[in-house]
């Protein structure tokens, strides 16, 4: 029993590796049952007629590329279906770059124009502030310049979007791992514009962000690769997500056992001890 | 072959498979790639501000448009690099309190608006519910906020009281809560392991159906 609780961590990362590999060359299609939040957030962008404009913001970077490309890649493509138009904006510094890396495959998928579909405004240090700067005035709070350093008032979104506010967006969906983030959209943003906002965060999120799902602060929300999946599987738009799922289940499971047997050894020597 | 052999997709494998050898253990690869990734992080940050903030707003609206009032945000700017001249950093001190105090009344202004939601949806929707689940749900979230807050009351004798009994109550819905987070982290650690051997069979080795 003292064994079990001195296994070799690289047994188990070895073990985990094995079955996220087999997983994701064997896939099995355990079934992704759609939750509550995703499929809010789902019907809030379903909802908003042709022509409304979305603003995404690209709060995180590359480490969560797992989890949140995929929440981007589906959203942009659903927002494409519906025939909205998209403003990406960042207060994490590679969100622009990641926007642009994203949005141009989703977009000539639609055969949507940069500048008239969307608008990249890129990464705009000041986080709060930014947000405030960019409520009074887009153009000004983005110093005047896209992410591609084009004048922002040179494309017709650029010009249709004047300041962040419920006249000029319709709804507001922040990507966000960490801070800045959801928080500075929902205090400096949502709440006092009364514009309709969702999130996307990574896993590690969830529990701190469902109380402003319950509170019906948010419309909805996507979380980690999961939330991913299931936003796929309600945009018919089946990627890189739904195909990590058997993956991260299977290794969930295996987790779970590694936990159970730890504890059934923990328990069997403390009395010894 | 031409996709393995691809720079991008190749500096991208060489670089995953260097991070993970600290599976195995701590060595010099790890720390080299670790230290590579924070430096272009770091200069890509700097660059970047550069180009669409600073440059823009020097270029066009100070000296093009004659906006000369954004000189005082940028000298109280340069003002925080007194803190590495130990005698004058008392300089740094005065566009601190400028920011700590834009800060707090940023803060203040617009929290309370967002604050007051959730108060209102722990206490006031409460009944009136159209599902059993939802009203039990509504209970257990009253009830855990009210215990765990308990918790934290250090003004009041807890020895066999009921504040002390509920704050028993809300010892262990915290540590439920912080179960269920540390269950997230790890799925999300799980997670980034499933992008980067998808990566790895995908992009790079194009092996994944």
């Amino acid at each position: 029993m003292e064994r079990l609780q001195s296994i070799d961590r690289r047994w188990i990362y070895l073990l985990l590796a094995l079955v996220v590999v087999i997983a994701l060359l064997n896939p099995i299609g355990l079934p992704v049952k759609v939750g509550n939040t995703t499929r809010t957030m789902f019907e809030a962008v379903d909802a908003l007629p042709p022509g409304s404009v979305i603003w995404i913001g690209m709060d995180f970077n590359v480490s969560s590329k797992a989890e949140q490309f995929p929440m981007v890649s589906v959203l942009l493509d659903h927002a494409f279906q519906k025939n909205l138009k998209v403003v990406g904006f960042a207060m994490w510094p590679n969100g622009g770059q990641i926007f642009k890396q994203l949005v141009e495959p989703v977009a000539k998928k639609y055969k949507k124009v940069e500048g008239t579909d969307f608008l990249n405004i890129g990464y705009k240090p000041g986080n709060g502030v930014a947000l405030r700067a960019m409520v009074t005035d887009v153009n000004n709070g983005a110093a005047g310049v896209d992410h591609n350093g084009k004048p922002i008032t040179s494309s017709p979104l650029g010009q249709q979007v004047k300041r962040l506010t419920a006249q000029y967006v319709n709804f507001v969906v922040d990507i966000a791992a960490g801070d800045p983030g959801t928080v500075d959209y929902l205090n400096f943003v949502a709440t006092p514009e009364k514009i309709p906002m969702a999130t996307a965060v990574v896993n590690v999120s969830v529990p701190q962000e469902m109380p402003y799902v319950q509170s019906g602060q948010y419309k909805g929300l996507m979380g980690g690769l999961r939330g991913a999946a299931e936003y796929e599987i309600l945009a018919k738009a089946v990627g890189k997500a739904a195909a990590g799922m058997d993956s991260q289940s299977l290794a969930a499971v295996l987790i779970t056992l590694f936990i159970v047997v730890g504890n059934v050894g923990y328990l069997a020597t403390r009395g010894k001890k | 072959m031409a996709n393995i052999l691809n720079p991008a997709n190749l500096t991208g494998a060489i670089v995953t498979l260097a991070v993970l050898t600290f599976l195995i253990k701590d060595n010099p690869v790890f720390d080299l790639f670790q230290h590579i990734f924070v430096g272009l992080y770091f200069a890509y940050s700097v660059g970047l501000t550069y180009h669409s903030y600073i440059k823009p707003t020097i270029a066009d609206d100070i000296l093009k448009k004659g906006f000369y009032s954004y000189i005082i945000p940028i000298i109280l700017g340069l003002m925080v690099y007194f803190m590495f001249i130990p005698s004058l950093s008392w300089i740094a001190r005065y566009p601190m309190s400028f920011w700590v105090g834009y800060g707090v009344g940023l803060t203040l202004g617009f929290q309370p608006a967002a604050l007051f939601p959730q108060i209102t949806s722990t206490f006031i929707k409460f009944w009136g519910l159209k599902t059993i689940g939802r009203d039990i749900n509504a209970i257990l979230l009253f009830v855990c906020v009210v215990t765990a807050l308990a918790y934290f009351f250090f003004t009041v004798r807890k020895e066999r009281t009921a504040v002390g009994y509920t704050a028993e109550l809300g010892r262990w819905v915290i540590m439920i809560a912080l179960g269920a987070a540390f269950g997230n982290t790890v799925l999300y650690r799980v997670t980034l392991f499933v992008g980067r051997m998808q990566f790895l069979m995908g992009d790079w080795l194009h092996i994944l159906k």
